[in-house]
């Protein structure tokens, strides 16, 4: 048989080092990162570190070997080289004054497609929405940044683009289901085909230059994000029977500029095709059958809410947020300075106008006039709450939280497990219970103690002079384990100890002996 | 044959052939039409016998004419004969440059095709030869995509990409929510104060704290020199015999009398252990029935124990952030508002915090990046060997020169 090399097979050869995939690959570290993210390809964390590290302890990045062979294959490597080229022959141009070839370079800068990824990662559309979570964040928060030398303007401007035309969807389709306002940003969930989107948008007035940032690999996730955005948009647009791009349904503009703004401004309807697809989720005859029925009957309530109202927002509201949720319940919305307006300010038939500054005389009676919460909290509450506690001026009452369960700690909400379990991983049924952990293992405890009789028992009183002797015969085998260079030096301190314990023994004694005698003196 | 009778045919008169028989024949033939004679055959002749090689190479023709399709061909624009390529001068190149591209904006996505929409698979041949070669052509051209390898299907995190916020976060929250999240976060606060006064405490004023490393670095720092004779002299020695300080000393006993005196300890000593395991064993075989129960007991509570550890391994393997890469990981610091700050009013509402820092933190969390530390520094030996180079091109032969 003779004997096996090491580190040829199992972990040692499943694992590979960045270095070592580096060089496999044949490209810059740079360019490794960006593909890694790109792909999907995540490092790992083997479970024996040192066999991975082929016997060394050296913290290193792994990847697992057949994912890296896998890269080997893939055509984006060839266009980063290219590309890699390309900035060479731009640097040498532009470094010899070339400036013609240096133009052109410039205009025929190479260009690579990455639709072949999204089909990768996302062989099927629901596994796209499962994704969408990290996507929508990524790519609002993008949206809000300024424009600057870091991060290109035709980023920014294809995030704001991808971002609303994915609350157009929204709208069209009134899947909104929870709002909620907190100091970080707005957080919105929707359901869309079954799948629950959580996303959070910062507050227009947000924090300005960003630094301690890699913006880098942001970059890199933003560049995957928006082509597959772009695809989710176009198959969702798809499946309500909307044209993608999206175009308004009825426009008084002619200029292509003015119609985006009004589109962007998520105020109008969009156009649909003519075929009308029936929306999937109606179920109009169903008997009250336990939570699906409420549920549903819950939905059909909230498309109608704010059906047949009309609202005006003054300036100084947030247009955005009300108008998905005021839109997403069926109502019209306006403003001043809305591209595109149906009606403005002095409008007869306003039912509502949303104010947040304390009201001016100048006010109409045929209104109602209320703060941007009573929005926000109907939708949550899905009806029509009392306007009058959330008059202009008025303290308003506080604003709760609906998304309640799902901001403990490492709590994997049921839909994720039920996901997992779909893909082939093996996630125990006890976990679903209990959200947080460890504390099921006390309860457990304290639970097995509580099914002891109790009864009333003696009274234990330890015997000291037992105890003395345990202290005792512990300290002489202690003594006994001292090794032999040391004993005499303890024999030594013992010896210290004992004599000066001796010697104020006898110090006490003579005072007590003198006091006695000072005392019978007199 | 003679010659004599060679020479002699040539003698024989022409007519006597056209007696002939078959010459009657031909005749007879030509006075025939061409039909009765003659048959056209259409139909193509089968090939009666062919050799093995024939055989083969038939079938390979036919096969090489099946690939010849042009559905997964690239077409090819054909160069006509004669067509003279001309390149234009390197002034005239400069004078009209090439007509500008429209400027990419971004990365514009194929549009028109629906990445989810249900594609025909490729069609295949059931002939196998043919087959291969087709899957061999598309995936050289990357038509058709490699096969995925398993590891693709590896999940990172199931935990939720977004964290909502707590409900004492809210812009108009409820006192007790608010008090609840903002005692949480200042307790984190105060924990996190308390290590650095410690920290600074241990250290002192003006002082860095010093590492492992730094202060074996320190005990090091004369040990690996070359010693000399002279500094062997001049070591004092450190330890002084009179530091235990022993004026009077009893009587010393003898050390047969010591070792005497330390067996008799430990004979009695181990009796008296003896004693009491021999009562604990009387105590243990009295009450075998509840030891037996024990047992039984903690073995069942072993196996459950075991098994909860392996759910909560799989768990925390979904769950937990996993060490990749040198660096710590510093958890996203939540924002809170000050109760001056909570105005109530969606108009002052600003965003708190910083959006692309948690969602990086979050990115980490959920092992998807790898945290990249300090580069580990580069560990200049401690010892410092003195190395003799001698060049022997330019130097000359002496008697000091220790070349052998």
């Amino acid at each position: 048989m003779g004997r096996r090399i090491k580190y040829e097979s199992g972990t040692a050869s499943n694992y590979i080092s960045r270095a070592a995939a580096v060089k496999k690959l044949q490209i810059s570290l740079k360019d490794f990162h960006r593909l890694c993210i790109l792909k999907g390809i995540y490092p790992r964390d083997p479970v024996h570190k040192k066999k991975a590290n082929k016997g060394s302890t050296q913290n290193k990045v792994f990847y697992h070997a057949r994912d890296i062979q896998y890269l080997t294959s893939e055509p984006l490597i060839n266009k980063f080289r290219e590309y890699k080229t390309y900035m060479k022959k731009l640097i040498r141009a532009k470094n010899k004054r070339e400036r013609n070839k240096a133009t052109i370079l410039q205009i025929n800068k190479p260009d690579f497609k990455l639709d072949h990824l999204v089909r990768e990662r996302y062989p099927t559309f629901s596994l796209a929405l499962r994704d969408l979570d990290d996507c929508l964040n990524l790519l609002f928060a993008f949206a809000l940044l300024p424009k600057s030398k870091v991060v290109k303007s035709t980023v920014i401007e294809d995030c704001r683009r991808l971002t609303a035309e994915f609350l157009h969807y929204v709208i069209e389709a009134q899947c909104l289901t929870k709002v909620f306002v907190s100091i970080k940003g707005t957080y919105f969930q929707a359901q869309i085909m079954g799948e629950k989107v959580t996303w959070l948008m910062g507050h227009q007035r947000s924090v300005g230059r960003v630094q301690d940032v890699d913006f880098a690999t942001l970059a890199n996730f933003v560049d995957f994000y928006t082509t597959a955005l772009s695809f989710i948009n176009f198959r969702l647009y798809k499946s309500i029977g909307l044209l993608y791009p999206p175009k308004l349904a009825r426009s008084k503009n002619a200029n292509s500029d003015d119609v985006e703004d009004e589109l962007y401004s998520l105020a109008h309807e969009l156009q649909g095709t003519a075929e009308d697809i029936a929306p999937v989720d109606v179920f109009a005859e169903m008997e009250d059958d336990g939570d699906i029925a409420d549920k549903m009957k819950e939905m059909m309530k909230l498309k109608t809410l704010f059906k047949g109202c009309k609202f005006f927002l003054n300036r100084e509201v947030p247009n955005d947020t009300l108008t998905l949720v005021i839109r997403n319940c069926g109502g019209m919305v306006s403003w001043d300075g809305c591209p595109g307006g149906k009606y403005s300010e002095n409008f007869d038939g306003i039912t509502h106008h949303v104010i947040d500054r304390p009201l001016t005389d100048s006010f109409t009676m045929n209104r109602i006039y209320i703060q941007p919460q009573w929005v926000l909290d109907c939708f949550n509450y899905r009806k029509i709450l009392p306007v009058n506690k959330y008059v202009p001026g008025a303290h308003l009452p506080p604003h709760l939280s609906p998304f309640v369960l799902e901001s403990s700690g490492d709590y994997i909400p049921p839909e994720r497990m039920e996901m997992l379990r779909e893909l082939g991983k093996e996630i125990p049924a006890q976990k679903e219970n209990a959200p947080i952990l460890k504390a099921k293992t006390k309860a457990k405890k304290s639970e097995k103690k509580d099914k002891v009789l109790i009864k009333e028992g003696k009274v234990f009183n330890a015997n000291e002079q037992q105890l003395l002797h345990a202290a005792g015969h512990t300290k002489k085998l202690r003594e006994m384990m001292i090794p032999k260079r040391y004993k005499n030096a303890y024999k030594k301190i013992q010896f210290g100890i004992k004599r000066k314990a001796k010697e104020t023994r006898a110090l006490e004694d003579k005072r007590r002996k003198r006091e006695v005698v000072a005392a019978v003196e007199k | 044959m003679g010659k004599s009778r060679k020479k002699s045919w040539k003698k024989i008169p022409r007519t006597v052939d056209e007696d002939l028989p078959e010459l009657h024949e031909q005749q007879q033939l030509e006075k025939l039409p061409d039909d009765q004679i003659f048959e056209i055959d259409d139909d193509a002749k089968p090939i009666e016998k062919l050799t093995t090689k024939q055989k083969r190479l038939h079938v390979h023709r036919e096969r090489l004419s099946k690939l010849d399709d042009k559905e997964h061909k690239k077409p090819i624009r054909m160069i006509q004969k004669r067509e003279k390529i001309q390149l234009p001068s390197k002034l005239e190149r400069t004078k009209n440059p090439r007509a500008p591209k429209i400027a990419p904006s971004g990365v514009k996505p194929n549009l028109l095709k629906d990445p989810w929409a249900d594609e025909d698979e490729v069609e295949m041949d059931g002939d196998d030869f043919v087959g291969a070669g087709k899957m061999h052509d598309l995936k050289l051209r990357k038509v058709i995509k490699v096969k995925e390898p398993k590891t693709r299907k590896y999940i990172p995190s199931a935990l939720p990409a977004v964290k909502v916020a707590d409900p004492g976060a809210s812009y108009n929250p409820e006192m007790n929510d608010y008090l609840e999240y903002a005692n949480k976060l200042a307790n984190e606060e105060v924990v996190r104060e308390k290590a650095e006064k410690k920290l600074d405490r241990q250290v002192g004023k003006g002082m860095k704290y010093i590492t492992a490393e730094e202060q074996k670095a320190e005990l090091e720092q004369g040990f690996y020199e070359e010693s000399t004779e002279d500094e062997d002299e001049d070591i004092k020695l450190d330890v002084k015999p009179e530091s235990f300080g022993i004026k009077k000393q009893p009587k010393a006993k003898s050390d047969k009398l010591k070792k005497r005196q330390l067996r008799r300890k430990i004979a009695e000593l181990e009796r008296k252990s003896l004693k009491e395991s021999s009562k604990r064993e009387r105590e243990q075989i009295a009450n075998l029935k509840k030891l037996y129960k024990e047992i039984d007991h903690k073995l069942v509570e072993s196996k459950e124990k075991a098994a909860e550890r392996a759910t909560n391994k799989i768990f925390d393997n979904f769950t937990k952030r996993k060490q990749l890469g040198r660096g710590e990981f510093k958890e996203y610091e939540e924002p809170v508002a000050l109760p001056s700050e909570i105005k109530g009013s969606l108009r002052l509402a600003k965003t708190e915090g910083n959006l692309m820092n948690e969602h990086v933190k979050s990115l980490q969390a959920r092992n998807i990046l790898h945290i990249a530390g300090e580069k580990d520094p580069k560990k200049l030996p401690k010892r410092l060997k003195r190395k003799f180079v001698d060049k022997w091109d330019i130097k000359k032969v002496t008697a000091d020169s220790t070349r052998h």
